[in-house]
């Protein structure tokens, strides 16, 4: 049966640089090249994505094996329809990095863990990661967070890539949970101007925020 | 913090940039989670917002990770296949259609295939002096035998001692010209250890986890090249705490070649008949 699917795999991998769709076939019928080519296209913006929320190199390798892993068993829950596979496998690396970080700050440490048999305990799959994003060029991104108020910037970078939660967030920026709220919001609403993409009427109005 | 049993629509909504962000408690997120899988009302703020906040990986600068790192992750997703963990797992539970993962003749290329072990040359080459690197392979074996005993601390420290003896062991084989190394690991990390097979054949396995075997029960050892038929490195039991180094002379094997651990009823199996518990790949030749 395994191989029925191994060879349709093959036989659509003809191609000199199979698209990401289609390594990801590869994962979910185990073929270890696939994993292998997946990983070299985007380890390094894993990696790169894992150290900057981690800010630990040690920690930053794990949270890339344990998603890598995961999309290895995972690959099949896929849908293709909700988003490109980069941002699929990006985004499980951000849940992932944020877990780890969440973890290790209320306790001391994480035991230690095996090295070559590491096993991913529950890793979560995301259920939102967009169909655009994975279209859109760095520089963009890049001058479209530049382009945002410093406050909602920084309640934005505080929460997705520093893994803390809107009470902490209130607490280190010294405002009320209201006031975070709708400078998320705000911020997630300017970033999809700056980038272009369409802004519901819902979209533009917070309830029960405080000022912004 | 509140619990969150039930939400309104409008309380769903309004949580969804913080829910996007990563900002939101726990139980937070698993209200709004509950909220949005139930909701018949449509939320097409969800996905908005949601890829908006994804976009963010965009703009973060790309760092490339250790090369090590792509052989510890495919020496994981190689055990993944061997211990049926993976969905698409070819070798099933029992054993019975055991063959090698990457090596199909069908398999189209879509690029070369790596090893999926850490490549102990190139990592020798890399670290200097030889013994110290030994020392530090050992140590980082060793702290994975203590971490994952369960018995008592007495018997941990017997067992984590014995078991760094026979890594050892196989470290020293590892270090001569033309041998080759494969890291093995079973389900959930239950059973973990490397084999090393020298280029005389001399095969060196130390392995911890394995369950202890019974009446004539025994592990045998096998190496798979290819598409061709499993050849049998050797058989070895497993006393009661758990721990196993074998030695046993067998044919050579090239790089590439898996190397999997099969429970078998009685010794001296031709073909593996019993199920899976560790595998591996062996990693380019020592130089």
């Amino acid at each position: 049966m395994s191989d029925a699917r191994l060879d349709r795999a093959a036989v659509s991998g003809a191609p000199a640089a199979p698209g990401d769709e289609e390594l990801l076939a590869g994962l979910a019928a185990g073929r270890l090249e696939a994993l292998d080519a997946l990983y070299e296209r985007y380890a390094s913006m894993a990696y790169g994505i894992a150290r900057r929320i981690t800010g630990d190199d040690g920690l930053a390798e794990d949270v890339v094996q344990d998603a890598f892993l995961g999309a290895w068993r995972s690959a099949g829950r896929y849908v293709p329809g909700r988003g490109s596979v980069k941002t699929w496998l990006l985004a499980i690396v951000h849940h992932r990095a944020i877990d780890v970080v969440r973890r290790r700050r209320p306790v001391a440490e994480l035991p230690e863990e095996s090295e070559g048999a590491r096993t991913p305990e529950r890793l979560t799959l995301p259920d939102v990661w967009g169909e655009v994003s994975g279209r859109l060029d760095a520089a963009l991104v890049t001058r479209a967070l530049d382009a945002l108020p410093g406050p909602q910037r920084e309640v934005v970078e505080l929460a997705y890539f520093g893994g803390l939660s809107q009470t902490e967030i209130a607490e280190r920026v010294g405002v009320p949970l209201g006031t975070v709220k709708s400078r998320v919001r705000l911020a997630l609403v300017g970033l999809r101007r700056e980038l272009g993409l369409t802004v519901s009427p819902t979209l533009e109005a917070g309830i029960g925020e405080g000022p912004p | 913090m509140t619990a969150h049993p039930t939400l309104l629509c409008d309380e769903a909504r309004d949580l969804v940039p913080l829910y996007v962000t990563g900002a939101l408690d726990d139980d937070e997120a698993a209200a709004v989670r509950e909220h949005l899988a139930h909701c018949p009302q449509p939320h097409p703020e969800l996905l908005d917002l949601g890829e908006t906040a994804t976009a963010l990986l965009e703009a973060v600068e790309p760092v490339a990770p250790p090369p090590a790192l792509k052989g510890r992750l495919l020496a994981a997703a190689a055990a993944d296949l061997a211990s049926g963990a993976h969905p698409g797992a070819q070798w099933s539970a029992d054993g019975s259609s055991m063959r090698a993962p990457e090596s199909s003749a069908r398999d189209a290329p879509i690029s070369a295939v790596s090893p999926p072990v850490i490549d102990l040359a190139s990592e020798r080459a890399a670290r200097r002096p030889r013994v110290a690197w030994l020392v530090a392979v050992a140590a980082v074996i060793g702290v994975i035998a203590l971490g994952a005993a369960n018995l008592g601390l007495r018997r941990d420290l017997d067992q984590a001692q014995a078991y760094r003896q026979g890594v050892d062991q196989a470290l020293t084989l590892a270090g001569q010209p033309g041998s080759v190394t494969a890291l093995l690991a079973g389900d959930d990390g239950a059973a973990s250890g490397l084999a090393v097979i020298g280029a005389d054949g001399t095969t060196r396995i130390a392995v911890r986890g394995l369950a202890p075997t019974s009446g004539s029960q025994v592990y045998t050892a096998w190496a798979i090249e290819g598409d061709a038929a499993p050849v049998a490195l050797g058989d070895f039991t497993v006393t009661s705490d758990g721990l196993a180094t074998a030695t046993v002379t067998s044919p050579t094997a090239t790089p590439g070649a898996v190397v999997a651990l099969t429970l078998e009823p009685v010794a001296g199996a031709t073909a593996p008949a019993g199920p899976v518990v560790a595998a591996g790949t062996t990693g380019e030749p020592a130089g």
